[in-house]
């Protein structure tokens, strides 16, 4: 693994226990994350993406099975890792943040609280330190007030508030990547912004790494350096973001950017997808978006098209993608 | 017959607040406060805003599923909100509502057919033959194989539940259709195809829509005029295209600004980019004067003051473009 | 992934009930606990070796037949009168639940129309309604029983009524809470929008979505009732003789406890296995209509 590669999941296949056996949800999901870079993980409901952070992290459900070739973090292999281990790496070299942040924290407890038992389950440090800490941490993330702060409870908080006191918590033992799980879905739109100006700075001032993953093609526009496009349970395109937006190759990739308003535009024809996402009991044989795609040929719907790689970075998953860019 | 469907006039919806003590006895939260527009027929009139701006309760309120604590509701001429339950339910069938959220708009025990034939039966308006001809033909319009009549909602995905939505609120042919937050809970490439046929559904059945999101994006893209509410008044009305162009309140400014855009060669730099700061504050205690005041780059003491005694009151400043702005007429002429 | 793991959609012939319950091992031993209950009240005349009211003097106090000086004619041996304690606990399946089933009934109109009516008018209506339901909340059901066998006789109707009128309480706030957030739902908002006249939502919409609570809270009733009349019973309050109950024969096995444990304890026993059995369909009975599990 090259010195900048930070995380590197191979063959990453992810599963759903059912009465009827085991329904796929993540299939074959091989990628990287460099030190330093934003991934932004972009796709619809039922993509996958969530699923695949959780299979990293280890925190996929009881009825999940996780299965992957490899899934190494800064040269340590987490497949083999104890449960202690794994335990040790969360929230310390590898941080999360989630989309509704008032489940995520504890309503029982105070911030002040819940911030230093994050710092000391990582740290041999004393109390008092850990406060002073937690203080630093609450102001680095804009929070103008924190002396207080450590004294409310969640419940008092807006939305924005708690936002920034998840990524408090996820940022405060200094990890080299964080995974956010559209961390920004449930705000409102300034607040988002706000947000986004914050994670920007912070991976700036600390170097992290971030997974970012959303369904918003505007947000993943905005911040990422690379993104990687998934359907149904696999990925379809990665391409470095101005190359993307520029030429998507994927005819998913275009469909989603010519369904999605674009502010900016004075007059715009909405294309829309026809169709709706397959269900996981009923995929469809060969490539998943024929059923949906413009460009759909025969044999598209019977082989499924592997993710080739691209002497440019960008992978592809279709058969006719020289066809399409050629027509435009 | 006036050329206005709907005219609003000064409507309120106040919830008191249950608090101690004497200072919290008479606190009212104003999540409608003296809201008022007109609406011709054929339009569409976007309703934008944050968490706590009111959009919702007042769309709930002009269908009367709130009860008005002050103001006019002109419906062609009669003020709904002065009627009783009795005389109202003559006016159900003009005014329909469509939901947000397709999983709990949906009885989850009833049939598709029998969700979008109820309003018919409740109403008596046809029956038997003409009442399944009526569905069916419903279901064709919104985009529903008539093979789907006997499923049960969970058997839909979420657009085809909104589908379903729509087609129980076109029933009665009404005039007016208040469009409550109706693809926020959709998936991009969804909620492209319920606008698209919302927009087809306007132009066929000549619909007029209340169309009430938190994102600007669709509203933009399905709105005539757009009027942009915080903390229960409306700050902003003009058309569209001018609202974008020439955005005269700050809070709108605002709003535009933290948009963000699909395409990564328009991004700006943090220096150029201007992101409101603060919170939404606390709309049982909003500030003095005008509610915006403290987020507000361009906020003066006059903004603020005592003797203002209230928040500006929405005044036109340019041809069609209302702005409630202490400020309004100097940002006008800039 | 293994390759028998595949999934792979099968067509039961079994319906989805029936599954249900076999993976679910208490549930279906509720289920058959609760069957041979049933069937001991319906066919008691047929299975129990003696009639209840069969006396037999020379055999008092038998011990049960794994005990020494017992006798197979008597499986579980006799009371103090000669009565075969198999036999009465067989009988007393029949006033258990029919008194466990009726009472229920009773409670369950008047509490859900009641909790009906409150969480979906609210305002003052439910204001008094919830009042009501403190004031019985605090009548000891033993008081009103005393009462109740005072004024009229200590009949199998007036248990019913007694166990139906102090046990409505449960469904009341039940089904209010229920509809208080189905109210809230959109789709009976949806319902308002469109002018359906109140009874309508309420037939409609709210009663058939409450459905599944009621039929949960409906079984685990059962239980209580029972519980209740076996109480009432035992006090001498409820059913007398002829009438076998559970109840009546823990009263008279009191005294008998500690030199003939039998007579006490077999009725016991099946109160307890009854109940227990009950618990556990009724358990099973909520987890299956779950919403969640239905994919509603």
């Amino acid at each position: 693994m090259s010195s900048d590669v930070l995380l590197k999941v191979k063959n990453l296949n992810t599963y759903f226990k059912t009465e009827n056996g085991l329904l796929q949800a993540v299939d074959q999901v091989t990628f990287q994350v460099r030190k330093g870079e934003l991934l932004g993980i972009v796709g619809e409901s039922g993509c996958g993406k969530s699923i695949t952070s959780l299979s990293i992290m280890g925190l996929t459900a009881k009825n999940c099975v996780v299965e992957a070739d490899s899934i190494a973090f800064e040269n340590k292999e987490l497949t083999t890792l104890s449960d202690k281990e794994r335990r040790d790496l969360r929230g310390g070299d590898m941080a999360m943040i989630f989309q509704e942040p008032l489940t995520s924290l504890n309503p029982l407890f105070t911030i002040g609280y819940q911030l230093e038992e994050a710092i000391r389950c990582h740290n041999k440090i004393s109390r008092s330190q850990a406060s002073e800490l937690a203080v630093a941490i609450l102001e680095k993330v804009g929070i103008a007030r924190a002396h207080e702060i450590l004294h409310e409870y969640p419940n008092s908080l807006s939305g924005g508030m708690r936002q920034r006191i998840m990524i408090a918590m996820a940022l405060v033992n200094d990890p080299s990547l964080l995974i956010a799980d559209e961390p920004t879905t449930a705000l409102d739109v300034t607040i988002q912004a706000q947000i986004l100006q914050l994670i920007r700075n912070l991976m700036r001032e600390f170097g992290t790494a971030v997974m970012f993953i959303t369904h918003d093609l505007g947000v993943v526009a905005e911040i990422a350096d690379r993104v990687m496009v998934m359907y149904a349970g696999q990925i379809v395109e990665e391409a470095d973001v101005y190359d993307l937006f520029a030429h998507p190759y994927h005819p998913y990739t275009s469909g989603l950017m010519g369904s999605t308003i674009q502010v900016q535009q004075e007059k715009q024809v909405l294309q829309t997808i026809p169709g709706t996402v397959p269900s996981l009991t009923k995929m469809p044989k060969g490539c998943r978006f024929a059923p949906r795609c413009p460009y759909a040929a025969e044999a598209c719907r019977v082989t499924m098209p592997e993710l080739e790689e691209l002497p440019d970075g960008r992978r592809i998953r279709c058969l006719r993608w020289k066809e399409k860019t050629h027509n435009g | 017959m006036g050329e206005y469907l709907l005219e609003v006039n000064h409507l309120s919806k106040y919830y008191k607040a249950r608090g101690k003590g004497l200072a919290h006895a008479n606190q009212l939260l104003r999540a409608v406060d003296d809201v008022s527009f007109k609406l011709r027929r054929g339009e569409v009139l976007g309703v934008v805003g944050e968490s706590g701006c009111g959009k919702s309760t007042m769309g709930n309120t002009i269908i009367r599923l709130l009860e008005p604590d002050n103001g006019e509701i002109i419906f062609e001429g009669h003020d709904l909100a002065k009627m009783n339950r009795h005389e109202l339910r003559k006016y159900r069938a003009d005014i329909q509502m469509i939901f947000q959220d397709p999983f709990s708009s949906l009885d989850p025990r009833m049939h598709v057919f029998d969700i979008i034939a109820e309003p018919l039966r409740v109403h008596h308006t046809v029956s038997g033959k003409e009442l399944e001809d009526r569905v069916l033909n419903l279901m064709e319009v919104v985009g529903l194989d008539a093979s789907y009549a006997q499923r049960y909602p969970h058997e839909f995905s979420g657009g085809q539940r909104q589908r379903i939505g729509i087609a129980r609120a076109l029933a009665l042919q009404p005039k007016l259709v208040i469009c409550d937050e109706p693809v926020s809970a959709l998936d991009v490439s969804i909620q492209a195809q319920i606008l698209n046929l919302l927009e087809e559904l306007k132009e066929k059945m000549q619909l007029t829509y209340i169309f009430i999101a938190h994102g600007l994006p669709s509203v933009k893209y399905i709105s005539d005029r757009i009027a942009v509410m915080y903390l229960g008044r409306i700050v902003e009305l003009a058309d569209t295209k001018e609202l974008f162009a020439h955005p005269l309140h700050p809070y709108t400014q605002g709003l535009l600004q933290a948009i963000p855009i699909p395409d990564p060669n328009l991004r700006k730099s943090d220096a150029e980019r201007a992101i409101m700061g603060g919170d939404i504050p606390n709309a049982m205690k909003p500030p003095e004067g005008c509610y915006f005041h403290p987020r507000c780059p361009y906020a003066t003491a006059d903004c603020c003051n005592e003797s203002v005694g209230g928040p500006p009151i929405l005044t036109e400043v340019r041809p069609g473009h209302f702005v409630s702005c202490f400020h309004a007429k100097e940002f006008a002429e800039k | 992934m293994k390759k028998n793991q595949v999934y792979c959609e099968k067509t039961h012939r079994v319906p989805r009930w029936l599954r249900s319950l076999w993976r679910s091992k208490t549930g279906l031993i509720g289920l058959l606990i609760v069957l041979t209950v049933t069937i001991c009240a319906v066919f008691a005349p047929y299975i129990a070796p003696y009639s209840p009211s069969e006396m037999h003097p020379v055999d008092m106090l038998v011990p049960p037949f794994f005990s020494e000086g017992g006798s197979t004619r008597y499986l579980l041996g006799t009371d103090n009168l000669g009565y075969d304690i198999l036999s009465r606990i067989i009988y007393g399946a029949r006033v258990s639940l029919l008194i466990g089933v009726l009472s229920v009934v009773v409670a369950g109109v008047i509490g859900t129309l009641l909790g009906l009516l409150a969480g979906y008018y609210g305002g003052i209506l439910d204001g008094i309604i919830m009042r009501i339901t403190d004031a019985f909340h605090s009548i000891p059901r033993t008081l009103l029983a005393l009462v109740a066998v005072v004024l009229m006789n200590g009949s199998l109707v007036t248990i019913i009524i007694v166990i139906g009128v102090t046990g409505w309480i449960t469904y009341a706030r039940l089904i209010r809470s229920e509809v208080l957030s189905l109210r809230q739902r959109e789709f009976v908002k949806a319902a308002i929008t469109i002018g359906t006249p109140d009874w309508q939502i309420i037939t409609r919409h709210i009663l058939p979505n409450v459905f599944s609570s009621f039929v949960v809270v409906s079984t685990l009733a059962v239980a209580s009732s029972i519980i209740a009349e076996t109480s009432l019973s035992f006090l001498g309050l409820g059913i007398n003789p002829p009438d076998i109950s559970w109840g009546f024969m823990l009263s008279i096995g009191r005294n008998y406890l500690s030199s003939h444990w039998w007579v006490a304890t077999w009725p016991g026993i099946a109160l307890t296995v009854t109940v227990l059995g009950i618990m556990f369909l009724g358990n099973w009975l909520r987890d299956y209509l779950d919403p969640h599990n239905q994919g509603l």
